[in-house]
Parts: C-alpha cells; structure tokens; sequence
C-alpha cells in the first residue's frame, strides 16, 4: 500500500490525485464546479504542494455509509481518502525524514519541521467514495484576514485539529463540504455547516448529513423511504435545529430592505452565529455585444432555477462594499457574493414584483479576485433562519427596534447641538449609530474589564461663552467606576445582546438588553458609559423627553432603557453611594475587636438611624472632660445609618468593633476641642479601614458632617476637618489605624 | 455631570423650546412604533414560505 502520494498543485494534478482515491472518470472530475472554485481559492491562498492520505475514515460518512450506502451493491467501501495543502514545498524525502525522526530542529535544505509545516498547512478535503458528488468535509484556510466584526468585516472561523500521521496541525475554518443528493440536499449542508459554525458545538458531535435529514424528515424508523432526499422545506429545516435543541430566529424577508439584513448579518456575524439563507435562484443569460445591441432595452433574460439553501459565515462592509462569504455547496467555502438591489439591475428591472428587493449576486473571477465578471446568478432569499443557544429567546428584532428608537430621540437633539456655536471639539461628532451583537455575559465583562477609560478629571465640553454644559469632576469619576464595578459583578442573565453606541467613530456608551427575556419585559439590564463625558450630555438630553405611553411598546425597550436611566438617579443605594462612598469591607481586624458571635466588642456604639433627643457631649462626657486624650469614631453603615462610639486603644477597638465588622461606607474620628473659647466638634475621615481608598472623600465626609450634626441636638459646630487627626492620635502615634 | 439649564437654553438657541422637542420625541416614537410592528408582523414566516423547498 502507498502511504501517501505527493504532489505539485495545478489544476490538472489536483483532479489526478482525486482520481488516484477511487479510479472515478477524469473529465468528471476536472470539469467539476467545485474542484474549480476549491483550485482558484486554494492557488488564492499561495498553494503549491499537496499530499494525498489515500485511506481515511471520515467519522460522518461512515454514518451516512452505515445508513444508506452499505445497501448498494456497487459500494465502493466506507474508507474516504484526504487532500492536504500546503503553501511550501513537501516532497516523499523531506517527509518521510520527519516521520523517521530524523528531520533536524529547523526548517533548512528541504528538511520539514513540524512547525514549518504548520506555518504552511492550508487544510484539507476529504474525497468520499462517490463517483460524482466526491466532495466531502472541506476545512481551508481562510483568504486574508478574519476581521474584527462591528459592521467592517468579518469571516467566522473555529479551530479544526488535524492528525497527518501523527503530526498534530490545525486549521481555522469551517468545514464545507458538498450535497450526495442522496442523504443531503443543499438545505441539509447548510445546516450541517451552521452547526460546525457554532461557537460552542464539539466537531466531533455534529450530526452527519444523513442523520440531519432523517431529523428534518421526521422520519420513522426502519422507513425505506427518507432516502434518497432530494430536498428540504423551510419547516424541516427548523425542525433539524429543533431536533438539535437549538433555538432558531427565523425572518421572513420579503419586505425587508437590504440596509436591514446588512445589519441583522453584522449582528448575527459578530455573535459568532451562522445564519441559513434560503431563497430563489435565477440564473442570468448574460448576452454577447451582437445579443445586447439587438435586446429589448439592454433587459438580460433570466430562469428561475429552483429552491436553495446556503449558509452565510462573513460579511465585508468596509468602504461601502457589500460583500458577504457564504459556503455555498454548489461552489465551495466562504464563496464571496455581492448584496445588490433588482431595481436597477439588468435582468430584473422590468419584473414589477422585484423592485424593491435585493438578492446575492454570484460572480466569477479568473485572476484571483483582483477583477470579477458580471453576476451569472441571483439569489433572492426569501427567509433568513440563525440557530442559536436555547436561551436566547429575544430575537435580533428586538435589540435593533431598541437600538433605532435610542439612536433617533438622540440624534435629533445632537443635530441641534452640533448646529450651535459650542465647543465644536468636545462635542460628541458625526451621525449616532449602533452595532448589536449577542454575547454571553462573561465576554460582556471581558470588554467592560479591557476597556480603559480615556477621560480624565476636568474634562469639559463648553458653550461657547466659556459656560460648562457637561464636565467630568472626581464624582464623576467615583460614579463611573461604581457603575463599572455594577456590571461587572451584578447577577446577570448569561445571554445578553449588547448594544454599542458611536457617535462618527467613537463608542459612546453601551445598553445590554437580557436576551432571555420575554417581548413584553423590562429586558434592560445595564447601561455603560464607554465615554461618560458624552454619554451623561446623551442620557440628559433623553431624561427631559417625558417617558409616556409612546414609549412603551411591544418591538422594543425604549421604555425600559429610560427606566434604567431614571432608577440609576433616584436608586436610594445609589444615593447612598453617591452621597457617603460605596461600601467598603473592613481592611483587616484585630484579634480583639472580634467576637465569637461576629459581633462588635465596643460597648460604648450608639447605632442611630434618625434624629435623637440628645447631645453628642451628653451621651460621651468623658470625651468633653478630657479632649486631649480621647475622641470618638464613627461611620456610615450600609443602610445610611450612623455609628458612633468612644474609641479605645487598649485593648484596640477601632472601626470593625464598633460596625459589628460590617462593611461601611465613610468613617472616620471625631473629636471635642475649642476655638478662641467657643467648643466645636472636629470630624475627620480617617479611618483607615475603611475610608482608604475613596476617590472624592471630602464630598462624602461633608455630607456624613451634616448627617451628623442633624442627628444630635449639640448647639455648636461639627466642622469638616479632612484628613487631619486629633490631638491624642497626634501624640501617641502619626501613623495608628482606626 | 451635565448642567440641564444651559442645555435647554443652548436647544432653545436651536429653536427647539422643551414642549417642541418634547412633541417631536412622541411623532417619532410614534411613526417608529409603526414602523416596527408593521416590519415585526411581515417577518413573519408564513405558511408558505415555510412550504417551500430547497431542492437546487
């Protein structure tokens, strides 16, 4: 037996090794549209050398063999053969050197390494043994670059291991592979390709061809007749997905205009998830110089050529292009298709029913895609169908009505103030738009958590008298970061379509609509300043739009996202956190301010929620009648309540002891002292435990002051004394912990 | 933090008084509204196009 076969690419030598699997017919094999399309894209990616792995046992036609092709009596086995490519020279020596193990560390005078062959690897295909429809698991390496999605462009790839006597490779892609016409019609591909194509499907437990179909058919066991298939409706193709226990957003598409579906591609595309086009295909009899002067007002003739099915993996929106990669079973992967409307095109402008849609344009290319031909064929969807995860119950509709109703009230103002004489740099520029992608909420804080905030404290966007209409001060920023710290660690639904806004080019802010919800839900469930300099000038402009009726409506969450703008200023927590700090933990304890309760050992705490009948100096005489020695601590509690105790150094009973070891917010000392005769209270923020790391302390300390001068009725001053400490701490220790 | 008054005054510069802005927001959330139940209703799947077949 030979092991293998190696061989130069050309077109000729490519459909030689084919033939060298099976002993199938030349001309068949050559002349095959796919061989065509897979030789151009392959000799696009730099080709040169390929290797033929003469039997392999392909796990999913050994199940479409077992099934159906283990019957026929002219079978021609179960055992498949491999194609490998390889953009470097290969050759039998310089391999079988490093199947030997005697290939040196680095690539040189033909010696192969397994990473130089890895640096090279294009992929595979998988010739099953079938006379005509031979092309089976297909994965290649992807033309230029994946992209990075957002309405630019982007291919969606996974990582495929691939095992070459032993030499582990692997390749992004996904796998292609063509219609038998027996187990698998183009619609059955198509949804073996989208389930290869989502995220989180094992390769190895995706469904084969004929176990697709027989899921579509709702066949019954031990039936004779599923087989041969030769097509799928559009409702067995979401009963195969339904079989799978996938979720499918199904679109009907006849009235939706192509600007729509560029978005609802760009969406689906960035979430990772395929979408399954199903539509019309015409083919366009493209007529020669004699034929055109001669036609009917330039009108091209076109056939309608039948139902079909291909699954859409990229998208290229760059520079106003329109390109989308389908893996169409007829060609092959990532096969690039122009959206064009039929108004203005040659062959449909006279068909009145097609005016106002769009189709995808098949075009050819002989030089590698520097140039392509005029469309030989059109495919008109009708309806686009995305498998995606069980859970996400909220279609795209959804999250693009909520996008536009946001996108529209927010432009409409900006217009106005982009058309005043303010301060044109730091105005938010250009036209609102938005990307909307679904993501789980783990890659959701991925992007929060990379994210790096690009104002910094002082920032403002001025009128042009010199007037500040919106300024990033310390509150600002200690806002923001609460915010941040919210996403980042409030429980939230594991599916959430994401939302960005971007006025021109840069990203504004972003809403997060819970794509587990129901239609008629609050599914809002977090919004993010990317830019909180010019989002706070956007939610301002939105909260003084009354939120009515109007808003409330069964296509998007307007209403919903203003609710969350209102909640997130009237929230009593958030009041909190604005007005005395958020919550921190007690830095570290001493072993005597613990009890074995969890309770706090300073039995001098007063723990007030309102206003007492008392004074301060009555309740704490000790404190008055020796100022020198002794002072008080107090904090804010979670709920806004004060602390206040005496605070003892021996044994230490600091902060933690007198919280009952709580988290608080502010915290600081207070002591008694006297100023040309007249006594005063002196309240600091020095806590140590707790009051360490606040960004604007003295804004959350001159509120705790007032907090605490309403609750006792002292008839003197409690003054506001930042960062200083009193006379005792003074004494006996600069740097004490309280 | 965003001072509202001046907002106002720089979209009343614009011409745009609190009540105009205010009624314009209810047209366009009206004629979205429409829109979108008109464009959610025809994406429908219908029983006919889920008949149809993918045979090519």
């Amino acid at each position: 037996m030979t092991p293998y076969l190696v061989s130069s690419f050309q077109q000729a030598t490519f459909s030689a090794l084919i033939r060298e699997c099976f002993g199938y017919a030349f001309s068949d094999i050559f002349l095959k549209e796919q061989i065509k399309y897979l030789f151009g894209y392959l000799k696009e990616c730099g080709c040169i050398y390929m290797l033929l792995e003469p039997e392999y046992i392909d796990r999913e036609f050994l199940e479409d063999y077992s099934r159906y092709y283990v019957k026929r009596f002219g079978n021609d086995g179960y055992k498949c053969g491999r194609i490998h490519f390889f953009s470097c020279y290969i050759d039998h020596k310089s391999l079988d050197s490093l199947l030997q193990g005697s290939a040196v560390e680095e690539f040189t005078d033909g010696n192969l390494t397994i990473e130089y062959l890895q640096k090279h690897y294009l992929g595979f295909v998988v010739i099953k043994p079938l006379s005509r429809t031979f092309v089976g698991k297909t994965c290649l390496r992807l033309i230029g670059d994946s992209g990075t999605g957002d309405g630019t462009k982007k291919k969606i790839t996974k990582c495929y291991k691939v095992n070459l006597f032993g030499v582990e490779l692997h390749i992004e892609s996904i796998a292609f592979q063509e219609q038998d016409k027996v187990v698998a019609a183009c619609a059955t591909t198509s949804i073996w390709t989208a389930l290869h194509a989502l995220p989180w499907r094992d390769v190895r437990l995706i469904p084969s061809c004929s176990e697709i179909t027989i899921n579509a058919l709702n066949f019954a066991e031990g039936s004779n007749n599923g087989f041969p298939n030769k097509e799928l409706t559009n409702k067995q193709i979401q009963r195969s997905l339904d079989v799978e226990g996938l979720r499918y957003h199904s679109t009907h598409l006849l009235t939706e205009s192509r600007a729509w579906f560029q978005s609802c591609v760009t969406s689906y595309i960035d979430s990772d998830l395929p979408l399954i086009l199903v539509g019309e295909v015409y083919s366009i009899h493209l007529p020669s110089e004699k034929e055109e002067e001669k036609s009917d007002e330039g009108c091209y003739p076109f056939k309608r050529r039948g139902g079909h099915a291909v699954t859409v993996l990229g998208y290229d929106f760059r520079d106003a292009s329109n390109i989308i990669y389908i893996h169409d079973d007829r060609l092959g992967p990532y096969a690039r298709v122009e959206l064009v409307c039929l108004a203005s095109h040659q062959a449909f402008k006279k068909v009145p029913e097609l005016q106002k849609r769009w189709g995808l344009a098949f075009r050819c290319t002989n030089d590698g895609g520097r140039t392509w031909q005029s469309e030989y064929e059109i495919l008109i969807p009708d309806a686009c169908i995305v498998p995606t995860e069980k859970k996400a119950r909220l279609p795209f509709q959804y999250a693009y009505g909520t996008a536009q109703a946001i996108t529209q009230q927010i432009a409409a103002d900006i217009v106005s103030l982009q058309a005043l004489a303010v301060n044109v740099s730091d105005l938010p520029k250009g036209r609102v738009s938005f990307n909307i992608k679904l993501s789980s909420i783990s890659k959701v804080r991925e992007h929060v958590l990379q994210h790096k905030l690009a104002r910094s404290v002082g920032e403002q966007i001025l009128a042009s008298d010199g007037r500040s209409l919106s300024y990033f001060n310390d509150e600002s920023l200690e806002r923001w970061r609460e915010d941040r710290v919210r996403i980042l660690t409030s429980p939230m639904a594991r599916l959430q379509w994401e939302i960005d806004f971007i006025c021109g080019d840069q990203e504004v802010f972003k809403v997060l609509l819970d794509a587990t919800d129901i239609p008629l839900g609050n599914a809002v469930s977090g919004i993010y300043a990317k830019d909180p300099l010019h989002s706070e000038l956007l939610f301002q402009m939105l909260r003084r739009i009354p939120n009515d009726d109007l808003n409330t409506d069964n296509t998007h969450f307007y209403g919903a996202f203003l609710n969350v703008l209102e909640q997130r200023d009237i929230d009593y927590e958030n009041h909190l956190n604005q007005a005395y700090g958020a919550l921190r933990a007690p830095l570290r304890l001493e072993e005597s301010e613990i009890s074995d309760s969890g309770k706090g050992l300073n039995k001098t705490i007063g723990h007030y929620f309102d206003p007492v009948e008392k004074k301060l100096t009555d309740i704490f005489p000790d404190i008055v009648s020796d100022p020198i020695n002794r002072n008080l601590i107090w904090a804010i509690g979670r709920d806004g309540s004060l602390f206040v105790a005496e605070d003892l150094s021996e044994p230490k009973l600091g902060h933690p002891s007198m919280t009952g070891l709580q988290a608080a917010r502010i915290a600081g000392e207070m002591w008694w002292t006297q100023e040309n005769g007249m006594p005063i209270w002196h309240v600091n923020h020095a806590s140590g435990r707790y009051s360490r790391d606040y960004v604007t302390p003295d804004k959350y300390l001159s509120n705790a002051v007032r907090k605490i001068a309403s609750f006792f009725q002292d008839e003197i001053k409690f003054v506001a004394k930042g960062n200083s400490r009193p006379p005792n701490a003074r004494i006996h220790s600069k740097n004490s912990v309280r | 933090m965003v001072d509202g008054r001046l907002l106002d005054e720089l979209l009343n510069q614009a011409g745009e008084t609190q009540e105009k802005r205010a009624s314009a927001a209810r047209e366009r959330m009206k004629k979205l509204n429409e829109e979108l139940e008109l464009q959610l209703a025809s994406q429908e799947m219908t029983r006919e196009v889920l008949a149809k077949s993918c045979s090519l």
